[in-house]
């Protein structure tokens, strides 16, 4: 009952090589994400939702190593095994079918360049034939209305290199040529096509006064301003699949209903299928279709997002909503600490915080059970 | 009051015996580190056995080396001379031994001399601040503004040629830093809130400085000293090279290179006839320096706290 | 622009260091009676025998802060006492030996940089692996190597043995050549008015001295920018601009190339100033050891004979070029970072 997916993680298992030890980050971690979906990945911090979520586009920080598993990918040709391809690959689905918005609002973005400059680097590595060939019309355009002859030899020299380009788009011949002094009015053009593009980009996140924006430093914008620009950067070319890390946890309350409004419109918008990670239940609540529990590197429950609030049944997940705090209760907590995943605890790795652990649980690590219409849970308590 | 001052004072120093704890720990897991306590130990023992290892000939000073003879063409390893002889027939052998004494003793007291004077410095004009620190900074950047061992060279000729004149110019030239980084710390320190406290009870400026800002201050100057000893050696043996610190004669390893400067190109057909000559002290210089560098470089990473976790 | 006003705000501190230096020379100058400190103006011995007049001419004897003046007012315009080393005023003795200096270090400071640099990245980005060792060991090792030690060794294998590389500045039958014909000096750098003159052999031989000193002072500075180089790339590597750059698309050594070598090049920038420290240093100790006629060799000849005016004029120019460094770096450092001018 996969629907039309998007995304499928198989059995995915991530360790960390460091001086004091082999840290198992992800062990056999498996979920979908269907076409059009939100799907909220919630858990405390340390849980491994980041390294997962990296990890999906194999961009796992050293000294991590994905060990074993399948990442699938809908892309041109159909879901294909990103972990069996070779970077070349990877380099084009990245950017262009699944992309990234991190936590930190701005860490994303490189403090030299400029913020449109950065939109458009994007643009420019997955589209370049596209702005090859508008330049291609706008010079052709400019050869017709130009009266100067000489001003139109040179045109038609630059007209000529921009067929070169769109020919083949890697020609070093052509790179070269396009530094040539009288030749780079073409390199002018393609980086103005590309400006327009990014200015309306930068306009549809809600950003005022895009232009001016575009010759902005980080550093001059505001948390909210430069949260919307990484989302941008991300949307720029509309990947089907948009991974979102914790993208609102560092902004202040009132931006973050603003941002998670954003984010509400352009799934609308442009269909994007969302990956939402977070620790917050509020938001999970608000936004989110389906709804993945993470637990010290596993999966413990996945569900439809009514059913996880109305009917959760691992002990963490039932944990975790009581603790929710509520005015007129007394406050909740779990516990116990997340486990040292240097020397995680056998078995179901939850156990030493259950407080129905069983014997089977200290031993044998629970398995992802289907336990009603599209909710699965990994818990020896409950039966499929 | 005792009882308060006492609290106060076991509050810095526990963490102190845990780092220090941790400082052990992380020296046994570095090779580079052991590598470099290994160097710095066997000189020590070089040092400490050299009347032994290379005997002085009674009734003189120690630290001139023998001379065999009063040809300058230096001799080749013999049975007299087992590393051989320079220019002016000095045992080569005498003089590294006797050299490591000269290296350490260079060493040592011009990283002292420095470090106290520039703690005294800094420990005063970072606390006081005002006109005082003002003065202070401003002195200290004069100092900056001439690179160290050119400014050296010409306190040396204002002292006169000598080692003795040659560590203390660098002395001179080498407090500055440490006023600059102690400042720097008790800037940081003199904020917290243990010290308004130690103020608020009554205690002296002075205990205050003593008891409470040096001991959590000294810590950086601590690594930078031991960052630096390296490049005061090298420092001070390259002013004995130029001619400016040991006369000739001396067992100082940088002025015995300078006695192996006609003797570089060696003899028409054996161009490394008088290698013994340069290299032997050479590596003396080379290896002693490196253990410090390599201990200095491993005590900075492991107390620094970026880096420290990985 | 805020970038105009921050450079225009550090070139009005540059007055004020250039003062401190000064004011450092004087006070060591103070050091010495005006007896002695008017031998530095001595250029015969007929003026030997009239030290008084000597003292009352430049007013040796008067207050302080009027003999400062009186000082500064003949340092600027351009009398620094006389040499005895050199036999020749100091403002002379450093015009004539600085194009050679200049040379040695303009050589050396593009190789320093390109190996210090280009390894500090290769070690960071192939981080634990075996270059990255190399590049560990060769930094520490480079920064505890005496650079006469170094300087003697090289003069030893590639003269000596190899025969290759003289020393000196130009081989006994280019100088020959030289004063018998029509050789026009435009910089005094023998590479460059060798090729401006049209004589390319001038030109060889001058890089043909040159190199060995260049290497010995390029291959141990470039201890420092290589480790610091490693050491910020790492840093740089770590930030998630940089995983926020992969996951545009970009390649591996495209993000390095565009993204993280100019953020790690910034630290660099900040200890420019204790290279060219160091490259002061390497000087004096290298040109002494390869019988280079530069500044570094008159330094050094100053200090040995006890030439006051001599070791101070270097002090004094050593000083000054410091200065003028660390405000150009300055004013880079507000070029390269945006965040800087604010």
């Amino acid at each position: 009952m996969e629907g039309n997916p998007v995304l499928k993680v198989e059995n995915l298992v991530v360790r960390f090589y460091t001086y004091e030890g082999v840290v198992k980050a992800i062990e056999k971690v498996s979920f979908f994400l269907r076409e059009g979906e939100v799907l909220g990945i919630v858990g405390e911090t340390g849980c491994g939702k980041s390294v997962t979520a990296l990890s999906v586009m194999r961009l796992t920080p050293h000294p991590g190593r994905i060990e074993n598993g399948e990442v699938y990918i809908k892309t041109d040709d159909g879901l294909v095994n990103i972990l069996e391809k070779d970077e070349k690959y990877l380099e084009k689905i990245r950017g262009r079918y699944i992309s990234i918005v991190f936590q930190e609002p701005g860490a994303a973005l490189n403090p030299l360049y400029k913020i449109g400059d950065q939109i458009a680097e994007v643009l420019l590595i997955h589209r370049r034939l596209n702005y090859y060939k508008r330049a291609l019309k706008v010079i052709e355009d400019k050869i017709w209305r130009e009266n100067s002859s000489f001003k139109r030899r040179i045109l038609s020299m630059q007209r000529k290199v921009c067929k070169m380009l769109i020919e083949n788009p890697n020609s070093t011949l052509a790179s070269i040529l396009l530094k040539l002094p009288l030749i780079s009015g073409l390199k002018k053009l393609i980086e103005q096509e590309v400006r327009e593009d990014v200015i309306m980009i930068l306009r549809d996140m809600g950003l005022p006064d895009p232009e001016r924006v575009y010759n902005m430093y980080p550093h001059e914008l505001s948390g909210g301003m430069k949260q919307r620009a990484v989302i941008a950067m991300a949307l720029a070319c509309n990947p089907k699949i948009m991974i979102a890390d914790e993208p609102t946890t560092n902004l202040d309350v009132t931006i973050q209903a603003q941002i998670l409004q954003l984010i509400k419109d352009l799934r609308e918008k442009l269909g994007s299928s969302i990956i939402y990670i977070t620790h917050d239940l509020g938001v999970i609540a608000e936004l989110c279709d389906r709804v993945a529990v993470m637990y010290a590197g596993n999966i413990c429950e996945v569900a439809n997002v009514y059913e996880i609030f109305k009917n959760p049944l691992h002990p963490y997940t039932k944990a975790l909503l009581e603790s929710i705090p509520r005015p007129g209760r007394p406050f909740k907590s779990i516990p116990g600490t997340i486990p040292n995943l240097i020397n995680p605890p056998p078995g179901c790795r939850f156990h030493p915080r259950c407080k129905y652990a069983m014997d089977k649980c200290r031993r044998e690590v629970p398995r992802l059970i289907k336990v009603g219409e599209d909710h699965y849970v990994a818990c020896h308590l409950v039966r499929g | 009051m005792v009882k308060l001052l006492g609290s106060v004072e076991i509050e810095s120093v526990k963490p102190l015996i845990m780092e220090l704890k941790f400082i052990l720990k992380r020296i046994r897991q570095s090779p580079l580190s052991i590598i470099g306590i290994s160097i710095i130990v066997f000189y020590i023992i070089l040092a400490i056995l050299a009347p032994v290892l290379a005997p002085p000939e009674p009734g003189r000073d120690p630290y001139i080396m023998p001379s065999y003879g009063i040809s300058p063409v230096p001799k080749p390893p013999s049975k007299q001379a087992i590393w051989g002889t320079t220019e002016g027939q000095y045992d080569i052998y005498y003089g590294c031994i006797w050299g490591v004494r000269t290296a350490f003793r260079t060493g040592i007291i011009i990283t002292v001399g420095s470090m106290i004077i520039g703690i005294l410095i800094g420990c005063i004009s970072g606390y006081y601040g005002g006109k005082v620190d003002e003065i202070m900074m401003r002195i200290t950047d004069m100092f900056y503004a001439i690179p160290t061992i050119v400014l050296a060279m010409a306190i040396v000729v204002l002292l006169g040629i000598g080692l003795d004149n040659v560590i203390k110019a660098m002395i001179i030239v080498g407090w500055p830093t440490y006023a600059r980084l102690m400042r720097a710390e008790v800037l940081r320190i003199k904020n917290e809130d243990y010290i308004e406290a130690a103020r608020a009870i009554g205690c002296s400026d002075f205990r205050i400085m003593v008891k409470h800002i040096l001991p959590n201050a000294i810590y950086p100057v601590i690594i930078m000293a031991s960052m630096n000893i390296g490049n005061v050696v090298l420092a001070a043996s390259a002013l004995s090279f130029l001619g400016l610190g040991s006369p000739a004669g001396y067992a100082d390893w940088g002025a015995m290179i300078a006695l192996s400067r006609n003797w570089i190109l060696g003899l028409p057909g054996n161009p490394l006839a008088f290698w013994h000559t340069y290299i032997i002290p050479g590596l003396f210089i080379f290896t002693f320096v490196l253990g410090w560098n390599l201990l200095g470089d491993a005590f900075r990473d492991m107390l620094d706290p970026l880096i420290r976790r990985r | 622009m805020r970038l105009r006003e921050y450079i225009i705000r550090r070139l009005i501190l540059l007055p004020a260091i250039l003062f401190g230096i000064s004011l450092m020379i004087f006070m060591i100058m103070q050091c010495f009676t005006p007896a002695q400190r008017a031998v530095a103006y001595v250029q015969s011995t007929e003026e030997m025998l009239n030290i008084d007049e000597i003292i009352k001419r430049y007013h040796l004897d008067e207050p302080l802060i009027m003999q400062y003046f009186y000082w500064i007012n003949n340092v600027l315009h351009g009398n620094l006492g006389y040499s005895i080393s050199a036999n020749m005023p100091v403002a002379q003795a450093l015009a004539t030996y600085f194009p050679a200096t200049v040379e040695l270090v303009f050589l050396a400071i593009p190789l320093m940089l390109l190996l210090g640099i280009t390894f500090g990245i290769l070690a960071a980005v192939y981080r634990d692996s075996v270059i990255d060792h190399i590049v560990r060991f060769f930094s520490i090792s480079a920064w505890s190597l005496p650079s006469f030690w170094s300087a003697i060794i090289l003069l030893a294998f590639f003269y000596g043995a190899l025969g290759m590389f003289p020393p000196g500045r130009l081989s006994p039958h280019i100088v020959l050549s030289l004063s018998q014909s029509e050789f026009k000096r435009y910089t005094g750098m023998y590479i460059i008015d060798g090729i401006l003159n049209g004589r390319l052999d001038v030109s060889l031989d001058a890089l043909n001295h040159v190199i060995l000193p260049s290497l010995n002072l390029a291959i141990l500075s470039s201890a420092l920018p290589m480790r610091i180089m490693r050491s910020s790339m790492l840093e740089v590597l770590n930030k998630e601009f940089i995983i926020a750059a992969r996951a545009k698309g970009l390649s591996k050594w495209m993000v390095i190339w565009k993204h993280a070598i100019k953020n790690a090049l910034i630290p660099m920038i900040t200890v420019a100033g204790i290279m060219v420290a160091n490259l002061i240093t390497g000087v004096v100790i290298t040109e002494t050891v390869f019988n280079y006629p530069g500044l570094g060799r008159f330094a050094a000849g100053a200090a040995t004979s006890l030439d006051m005016p001599g070791i101070l004029g270097f002090a004094l120019f050593a000083g000054t070029i410091y200065a003028v460094t660390n405000l150009v770096v300055d004013i880079l450092y507000a070029l390269i970072d945006p965040r800087i001018r604010y």
